[in-house]
């Protein structure tokens, strides 16, 4: 095994830095605060080519790989969690097209991902009454003459007040569950889309998250990405790769809590002498460093071709579950000063538990890895 | 030890209930929102007697026991944490300060209006910003209080101070030359009215002083802030809990409530589980404090049991919420945020393990 990075992803690793440090890092407490779309520094992202790193040069991508993604994202969450999820769900969106759409789809939608003519991407699965179970889904595309008419509604669409692409997913027939969900590329300016105002939620304020509706959406048969009523494997294949995504979100997040209360405690002496704040510390780092592992070893294998889901999900209800862990803990550290909205620990706080929920929540996580489990043994 | 409220106890634990449901809990995330408590609401909770529960009737309190007031903080609290540590800052810990330490001559100039309602007070914590020094006519302030909640709503201070001699405690008004107070925004309890107090020069009385340093009145106090803060994280975790299991009963996710798989029943059961474990421990140490027995390791206890059982009752009930519990629409996530923020106070769960650690 080798653990070191190629000079591919050391550079891709360091630009992300150097975006979070200059761009991302001097406005996040403000954007917090305010809440709302993050448009200045979506523009940058592109020129920072953080818009679409596991994508293909020909097609306007970086190249770098899963690895180099993984590192960049947590390298951005680390300053700011509400850019960085607009970013990730970006680059999934830019990877569901190359990979499932045809070259007249990835011409024209992948390079304007890219560059960010298209703002962002977005993600359009969960419904009302299907989040965890897709299989609830109620909205319809209906078969025309020269396309598709889609009606129905879609929640928790991050971006959704902004994004120029939607992926959306929706029946195409009457079979039940998760057979007969079709996906399809929606741009943000199609008649009939209405977005919702941006909810009001607990942290991640530096994205916004919409409900979406649509009244008669008409759209060419082009539209339609994959196959028709395949459409489910589709989500389902966005969805383990999104979750690399949200655990190198969710450790980075994790870490710079933890950064912020080593900080504070190396400044003081009393403190930094008790043997709870040093092993609280101690455990963060430790299970922080363990789930970089699972994340990396997750987008390692990614990278390489081979099966991931498992891993993905190994990694990304560890370290969501441990980043939350790391900020309480530095929260504890730091008693009144870890409340304090100024020192950025509460908004790692407040930012980092909404990882265990989306793109499948920790119970998810953990259907997908017990499944696995017995599947292996059934086998046997 | 006893496991039930009395008669008494049992009537305006009720009436706070009603309360609750009539006036705080529909407002609660507008006073998160607007981080302010109506003054309405304040007079309310006022005339229901418990700005006055821990006083002498004497004096114009409610004379409930610490185990009846810790019931009533729980109920306010599983409504509005903010409200509830109001009523605690002023009734626990500032009247309580009073009551440990001040003269009678003390008692009589100020519980009566206190317990009434008529003034609102609150209760600083010693800190290392701030000092006491003597003068020949009383003391002098100078420094910054550590965050003081209450401190938007209150006319006076019960202030303690380091001084050569120890900590000593000192009435001070919140209007009195040199006092400012600035409003600090933290992770939750919004509209506590938590503040930074500094005090510039600011001239106490002798006969403001509260005891002498010596006296140990802190160390009771002490317990009080504790089992206030144990009682409230009780209220919002089971609150939280509560909400939890009606949704899981009523959300259909694979063609049934999700209340029917096993790893949210379990969530559920380790929380009420918790919570119960928690409320008793919290009521024998308001039981030891009845008895005029100490009670420093017992409201530790209880503090470090409660606050913890909260803060995983109510994350176990956001991961229950899915995406909604993440939204202020729903009441969890401000619980998740008030729990992690009692969790924080008194020095944290540290002082609090320390606390226990020492009595063994």
């Amino acid at each position: 095994m080798d653990f070191s990075p190629t000079p591919l992803q050391t550079a891709v690793r360091d630009d992300a830095r150097r975006y979070a440090t200059e761009v991302l890092a001097p406005h996040a407490a403000q954007l917090d605060a305010q809440g709302g779309f993050p448009t200045e520094n979506i523009a940058a992202a592109a020129k920072a080519g953080m818009t679409a790193i596991n994508i293909d040069p020909t097609l306007g991508g970086r190249g770098a790989g899963v690895v180099s993604y993984s590192l960049a994202v947590t390298e951005m969450a680390s300053a700011c969690a509400g850019t960085t999820v607009a970013l990730c769900v970006n680059n999934m969106v830019a990877e569901v097209v190359a990979h499932f759409g045809n070259e007249a789809q990835r011409a024209e939608h992948v390079p304007k991902l890219a560059d960010g003519r298209h703002v962002v991407g977005a993600f359009a699965l969960s419904e009302a009454g299907a989040g965890s179970d897709p299989g609830g889904m109620r909205t319809r595309a209906r078969k025309t003459d020269n396309g598709w008419v889609l009606n129905g509604s879609k929640l928790w669409i991050t971006s959704g007040t902004d994004a120029g692409l939607f992926v959306v997913w929706a029946r195409t027939s009457d079979a039940p569950g998760t057979r007969g969900i079709s996906t399809f590329l929606l741009p943000g300016d199609t008649p009939g889309l209405t977005r919702g105002k941006p909810e009001h939620k607990m942290g991640l304020n530096g994205s916004t998250t919409t409900a979406l509706e649509f009244s008669d959406c008409e759209l060419p048969d082009s539209a339609l990405l994959g196959a028709e009523g395949k459409g489910f494997r589709v989500a389902m294949m966005a969805l383990d790769g999104g979750r690399i995504g949200i655990a190198s979100q969710a450790l980075g997040v994790g870490l710079a809590a933890l950064d912020t209360a080593a900080a504070y405690v190396a400044a003081d002496k009393t403190l930094a002498a008790e043997q709870g704040v040093q092993w609280a510390l101690a455990d963060s780092a430790t299970e922080l460093a363990a789930a970089r592992l699972l994340t990396l070893r997750a987008a390692a294998l990614k990278e390489r071709g081979e099966v991931f889901s498992r891993q993905a999900s190994h990694a990304k209800v560890y370290a969501t579950e441990r980043a939350w862990a790391a900020c309480n803990r530095a929260v504890e550290v730091m008693g009144e000063a870890g409340l304090d909205r100024e020192m950025g620990v509460e908004r790692n706080l407040r930012d980092v538990r909404v990882t265990m929920i989306y793109e499948g929540t920790s119970e998810v996580q953990r259907i997908v890895i017990s499944r696995d489990i017995m599947r292996r043994f059934g086998e046997s | 030890m006893r496991f039930s409220l009395t008669d008494d106890e049992q009537m305006i634990a009720g009436s706070v209930c009603e309360l609750c449901a009539k006036s705080v809990a529909p407002d609660a995330a507008a006073w998160d929102e607007a981080a302010a408590l109506p003054s309405a609401i304040v007079t309310e909770v006022g005339e229901l007697g418990l700005l006055g529960m821990s006083v002498p009737e004497a004096h114009g309190g409610v004379a409930l026991s610490c185990v009846g007031r810790a019931a009533v903080l729980e109920t306010l609290g599983g409504g509005s944490a903010a409200l509830a540590m109001v009523v605690a800052m002023h009734d626990s810990l500032a009247s309580g300060h009073l009551r440990h330490a001040g003269s009678a001559a003390q008692q009589e100039a100020h519980l009566p209006e206190w317990a009434g309602g008529e003034t609102l007070a609150t209760w600083c914590a010693p800190g290392p910003k701030l000092r006491a020094t003597q003068t020949d006519s009383g003391w002098l302030l100078n420094g910054e209080s550590p965050v003081t909640l209450a401190a938007a709503y209150a006319q006076i201070l019960v202030v303690n101070a380091d001084s050569d001699d120890g900590v000593v405690s000192l009435l001070v008004g919140i209007d009195d030359k040199g006092v400012r107070r600035t409003s600090a925004t933290q992770l939750g309890l919004h509209a506590v009215g938590a503040s930074r107090l500094l005090f510039e020069d600011v001239q106490v009385a002798k006969d403001a002083q509260l005891g002498e340093p010596t006296d140990n009145a802190l160390g009771r106090v002490a317990e009080e802030h504790r089992i206030a803060l144990a009682a409230v994280a009780c209220g919002v975790g089971r609150s939280a809990l509560r909400a939890a299991a009606e949704y899981a009963n009523e959300r259909e996710q694979f063609g049934r409530p999700i209340g029917t798989f096993q790893a949210i029943q379990w969530k559920l059961a380790d929380a009420a589980t918790e919570l119960d474990a928690a409320a008793l421990v919290t009521g024998r140490a308001a039981w030891l404090v009845d008895q005029g027995k100490a009670a420093g390791a017992a409201s530790a206890r209880a503090k470090v049991l409660a606050t913890t059982a909260a803060e995983r009752a109510c994350s176990g009930a956001l991961q229950i919420h899915g995406g909604y519990g993440y939204t202020r629409e729903f009441p969890i996530e401000r619980a998740v945020r008030a729990a992690k923020m009692l969790s924080a106070m008194a020095g944290t769960n540290r002082a609090a393990r320390n606390a226990v650690a020492q009595a063994l």
